[in-house]
């Protein structure tokens, strides 16, 4: 059973829950910015929560399914059909081999997911097929003729609905929970205050290792020379330039400058749907 | 008893702030010893040990009291533990010169001091199997370029700030090149698939 790329869009990636206790080996958690979402997609067709799916950046990529599957999309708003049917985020649909899935440009979001009962069958580096696009290790981002296996099984109840975390909404997430770092007592309570009141810019220059910030700089400490240390999904960095650089699951395991605050684990995934140009409040 | 600050880390983890290299590396292999099964990952820093946690499965306090237990425990120096890489250099890299000038140093003088000291791997990072190296006998700072390369080599063996290091594949760079090897340090078939760990030491020779 299996599954072709007819075209990727402007990006698909084979994504799962990630890589656990690689920092010894420089390789940092990767897998699914929008974990909800994965599982949405994939406790609908009775998969585990995190088993192997795609993660569809906007819209463009179209998908063939080979074989009689069961699928199912969840994440962005948007519409997704297969087809001439569009799905609807979470729920099953039993196809015929032939079928085609387009994922259209998304109203509200950034990224679908996309489950298959059984999962997709992906190379996996260092126990997790899920691609980093730091590290460079995975299954290769996607391209045009790339045909994927579908695992047979999936035990699970098909239909186990769980709401997509952007149903309904017209708008995408304007705040995410943070709470204050290991480094917050290098900055003075105006920049904190600058941190938790600004709305700030999601710039051009993020992706999946880092959302960049845009908006009043904070004040780098001077003369700071921070010894390296860990750097986690959620950590908020100050950099010389004063711009917040918040991490994401393709984080480089390590950096010299200071976290200032660290986003809260359950307000990580919507980090996941924010595109360049919106906006972010940090509430802290 | 290893003296240590702990700091919150968001959710998940614990930052272990130490008064040293040597009481960083000890306790790094203090704390990555019989870790409960709740703690996800210890990331090394040059100063610092992050402890990982699932915190669906242990609250912060009880991490925070294993780690004080685990670094409670008298063991000794970490610089005599881990194993010891050698690597052989051909010093032929193209700032070799350059950086030997701004160090005040000859050519075969830098050389002589980068391999006459003991290197140990602080931390990783930058890329897969990337060791951020530092010695006790070393001394020296070296700026890193002010425009980086778009492409190292793999293998490329530079120093930078008061690192030494090996890029373990090609990749854009801004440290400085004093030499080449043809050791593998980064090799996905291989168990494990880096050769330098937090701990591991490490001695350059020509060759």
């Amino acid at each position: 059973m299996s599954l072709t790329v007819l075209t990727p869009g402007p990006q698909t990636l084979v994504q799962a829950a990630g890589r656990r206790g690689q920092a010894n080996l420089g390789v940092g958690r990767s897998g699914a910015l929008d974990r909800l979402a994965l599982e949405v997609a994939n406790r609908a067709v009775g998969n585990e929560a995190t088993t192997a799916g795609l993660e569809v950046l906007l819209g463009g990529a179209r998908l063939r399914i080979d074989s009689h599957a069961l699928i199912a999309v969840a994440g962005a708003n948007g519409d997704v059909l297969v087809d001439r049917e569009v799905m609807a985020p979470g729920k099953a649909y039993e196809v015929r081999a032939g079928s085609v899935v387009r994922f259209e440009q998304p109203r509200v979001g950034a990224r679908y997911y996309f489950a298959v009962r059984g999962g997709v069958l992906a190379t996996e580096v260092l126990g997790s097929p899920s691609w980093d696009v730091l590290a460079k290790v995975g299954t290769p981002p996607l391209v045009a003729g790339d045909v994927l296996q579908i695992g047979y099984g999936g035990t699970g109840k098909v239909n186990t609905w769980l709401p997509n975390p952007l149903a309904g909404r017209n708008v995408g997430h304007r705040f995410v929970d943070i709470a204050r770092g290991p480094r917050n007592s290098l900055f003075s309570a105006a920049d904190w205050h600058t941190l938790v009141t600004e709305t700030w810019t999601v710039s051009p220059q993020s992706n999946r290792t880092a959302l960049r910030l845009s908006g009043p700089p904070l004040s780098f400490p001077e003369g700071l020379e921070l010894p390296s240390e860990a750097v986690l999904p959620g950590a908020i960095q100050i950099p010389p330039d004063g711009q917040p650089i918040v991490f994401l699951a393709d984080h480089p395991v390590t950096g010299g400058y200071p976290v200032i605050a660290v986003v809260r684990d359950e307000s990580l995934d919507r980090l996941g749907q924010l595109l360049p140009g919106q906006r972010l409040g940090l509430s802290g | 008893m290893l003296n240590h600050q702990l700091i919150a880390y968001g959710d998940n983890a614990w930052l272990v702030e130490f008064g040293g290299l040597a009481d960083t590396l000890t306790g790094g292999r203090l704390l990555s010893q019989a870790r409960p099964e709740a703690v996800t990952d210890i990331v090394a820093g040059l100063r610092t040990q992050t402890v990982c946690f699932d915190h669906r499965r242990a609250s912060r306090r009880e991490v925070a009291a294993w780690i004080a237990a685990a670094l409670a425990v008298d063991a000794p120096a970490a610089s005599a533990v881990g194993e010891e890489v050698v690597v052989p250099v051909r010093y032929d890299g193209d700032d070799l010169p350059a950086v030997a000038s701004e160090l005040g140093l000859s050519v075969a003088e830098l050389i002589e001091r980068h391999t006459g000291t003991d290197w140990v791997c602080a931390f990783t990072g930058f890329s897969p199997g990337f060791g951020y190296l530092v010695s006790t006998g070393w001394g020296l700072e070296v700026p890193r370029l002010a425009t980086p390369r778009a492409e190292v080599p793999a293998g490329a063996v530079a120093l930078a700030a008061s690192f030494s290091g090996v890029y373990p594949r090609s990749s854009p760079g801004g440290w400085r090149l004093i030499g080449n090897t043809d050791s593998v340090l980064w090799d996905l078939a291989a168990t494990p698939p880096n050769r330098l760990a937090p701990g591991t030491r490490v001695r350059f020779t020509r060759g």
